[in-house]
């Protein structure tokens, strides 16, 4: 168990071209942050540095106390879960289990009651003497996670580790994870560009866009007070409506605000709302619907109670402290 | 599997015809004058041919020459291929750590294998040659008198050597590519999980790449056996003193420059089923251990 610190962290290719820069992210034991973005920005790069797997270019990473810019990954005490499991195909998962705890010279008595642990809280004892290649996509998961567990690290770092899986299954294994780190208290690092994943399995979300990071905050903070318009339109599904500002009619923000956003859910229908929305296509979500329309230039989308009544034309209303307003050069909240 | 059905009973056959023909005509066919062959013995003069049995064999396990040959055989092939194998996979492990100018390199690597048997052998033969070489003369300054026309270690040296240079960039490509299939992520989490390089390689790298390994074995012995024929005969054709006499060669020498077709034939014979015996070996394997 650790803490883990990112101090003014960058990633400079050999190339030349930047990837991470200026990146200052304080995890406090036991914590499960989250980084997401959209690929590209830089999320990967983050954790593998934290890893060993990347040299850090510019500041330091700090794994509880000690400074690791210049320590191998073995010796970083982490634990990796990759995006494509990365199990020794040729090894039993028994095998898989004990690999790093036999390089690491721990006895074998200790090696069987860790393995058999892990395998416990996983379930998947029964396969412990079959190859990989015998287990469907869950119970690969499973066992990568189980390669994690028995290290008993100070941290685990997930790579995406969840996209591979079909969706009931993603949903599924989210849980999981989520509770096996209730459980564990290890803090995590998880690399998603799922935006659900992050929201459900966050204690704070870092949002990396160009890597750069565009706002940190728990999943609610970050949805209700997006700290940029990259985040109000990459955080929340469906979207945050994005509106010129020019085009909502008595605005009441400043004269600086290039964006207006308002969630789908802060929109409903009265007979004389300010905003005239013109229906073009309905999606039936069971419990909910959403409608997606027009006002004016702008395309915008609502979310509305299935028994709800449908028109062509829908007249809009909003609370005013539901607006979220963004400034037109720099795109960053402005109140 | 993915089937075809032809409508025309005809049109199959034909296709298959150039393929079937040249089977037949250069394989099936010759292969059963050898084997017909291997039961007959000629005179002298080639006037009279007549019916022996299995003596042609028989006399083969009586002979010390062929007995000889068998063992020099062994040793060449065993030799060829652990030293070609070993250098180019000690090649294909410092090409795909590098991270720019791999294509050059592996162009440049893959040269050799252009080069003809024959042109390789003679090749070697001046670089090690007595008298103009440029490896005795060096092997002198260290006061190794190095002398292949005379030493029969020096001989087998030579065609090792110069059989294995051959075979590099084969080995090479296909140890190159193994290793590229290999995911990154393998290695790295076996880097996490507290493996040195050293323990990377022989736990994870190198059990996975052992179905290319186990493939290039196979190929590099039946290489080393069967392909050599131009690089003996360019430098030591057999010699000296029957130290480099490989099976292939024997066959061409007894045969074509000793005239005794029928003992020919039976040492082709042997080879033929040798060569089965690798086939079934191969397939054997490969199907059943080396898919993880």
């Amino acid at each position: 168990m650790a803490s883990i610190t990112l101090n003014n962290v960058g990633k400079i290719y050999a190339g030349g071209a930047r990837a991470v820069g200026g990146v200052n992210i304080d995890i406090a034991d036991g914590e499960f942050l989250v980084l997401v973005g959209p690929s590209g920005c830089g999320k990967s790069t983050l954790l593998r540095m934290v890893a060993g797997l990347e040299s850090i270019s510019e500041g330091e990473v700090r794994i509880g106390d000690r400074v690791v810019n210049e320590v191998e990954p073995a010796d970083r005490d982490i634990a990796m879960v990759f995006q494509n499991y990365a199990l020794y195909p040729h090894m039993s998962v028994r095998q898989n289990l004990a690999y790093g705890l036999k390089n690491r010279g721990t006895p074998k008595a200790e090696i069987e009651r860790r393995v058999g642990i892990a395998s416990d809280i996983l379930q998947i004892g029964p396969f412990l003497d079959r190859k990989p290649r015998a287990l469907s996509g869950g119970q690969r998961q499973r066992v990568a996670m189980g390669r994690a567990i028995v290290r008993e690290p100070a941290a685990f770092l997930f790579d995406e580790p969840l996209s591979n899986l079909d969706a009931k299954l993603r949903v599924a294994m989210r849980l999981e994870i989520k509770e096996l780190q209730k459980r564990l208290r290890t803090t995590s690092i998880y690399v998603t560009h799922d935006q659900l994943e992050a929201m459900t399995l966050a204690d704070r979300l870092v949002v990396l866009n160009g890597g750069q990071i565009e706002q940190i905050g728990t999943p609610l903070e970050v949805y209700r007070r997006p700290a940029s318009a990259f985040v109000a339109s990459f955080i929340g599904s469906p979207a945050m409506n994005l509106i010129e500002a020019s085009a909502v009619p008595h605005l009441p923000g400043t004269a600086h605000a290039g964006h207006v956003g308002i969630r789908p859910e802060d929109l409903t229908v009265t007979a004389d709302g300010p905003i005239q929305m013109t229906v073009m296509a309905v999606e039936e979500l069971g419990a909910q619907r959403l409608v997606h329309g027009r006002t004016g230039d702008a395309r915008i989308t609502i979310t509305l109670p299935s028994d709800a009544p449908l028109s062509d034309d829908l007249r809009l209303s909003y609370r005013p402290n539901a607006l979220h307003l963004f400034h037109k050069d720099t795109g960053k909240r402005v109140d | 599997m993915k089937r075809t059905i032809f409508s025309n009973q005809l049109l199959p056959w034909l296709l298959l015809a150039p393929q079937l023909i040249i089977t037949f005509v250069f394989f099936l066919w010759p292969a059963a004058q050898a084997i017909r062959q291997s039961f007959l013995r000629e005179d002298a003069f080639g006037t009279r041919t007549t019916f022996v049995g299995l003596e042609n064999f028989v006399r083969l396990w009586n002979s010390p020459e062929y007995l000889n040959s068998l063992q020099v055989t062994a040793v060449f092939a065993i030799s060829v291929t652990v030293l070609s194998m070993g250098l180019s996979l000690l090649l294909a492990i410092a090409v795909d750590r590098m991270i720019r100018s791999t294509r050059v390199y592996t162009t440049l690597l893959v040269w050799p294998y252009a080069v003809a048997p024959a042109v390789a052998g003679i090749l070697w033969w001046f670089i090690f040659n007595p008298t103009i070489g440029i490896m005795p003369y060096l092997l002198g300054q260290i006061g190794y008198d190095w002398n292949h026309i005379q030493s029969k270690s020096d001989a087998m040296t030579l065609v090792v050597i110069a059989s294995a240079w051959k075979q590099i960039s084969y080995n090479f490509l296909f140890f190159l590519a193994g290793l590229q299939a290999i995911p990154a992520s393998l290695r790295e989490a076996a880097a996490i999980d507290g493996a040195g390089p050293v323990r990377r390689f022989f736990d994870i790298t190198f059990p996975l790449l052992s179905p290319t390994t186990f493939f290039l074995l196979v190929v590099n012995i039946v290489y080393a056996m069967f392909d050599t024929f131009g690089v003996i005969d360019a430098t030591t054709e057999g010699g000296p003193a029957q130290a480099t006499n490989i099976m292939v060669y024997k066959v061409y020498f007894d045969g074509f420059v000793g005239q005794n077709l029928g003992s020919s034939a039976a040492q082709s014979v042997v080879l033929m089923a040798l060569v089965l015996v690798l086939t079934v070996i191969q397939f054997r394997y490969v199907e059943k251990k080396v898919a993880y």
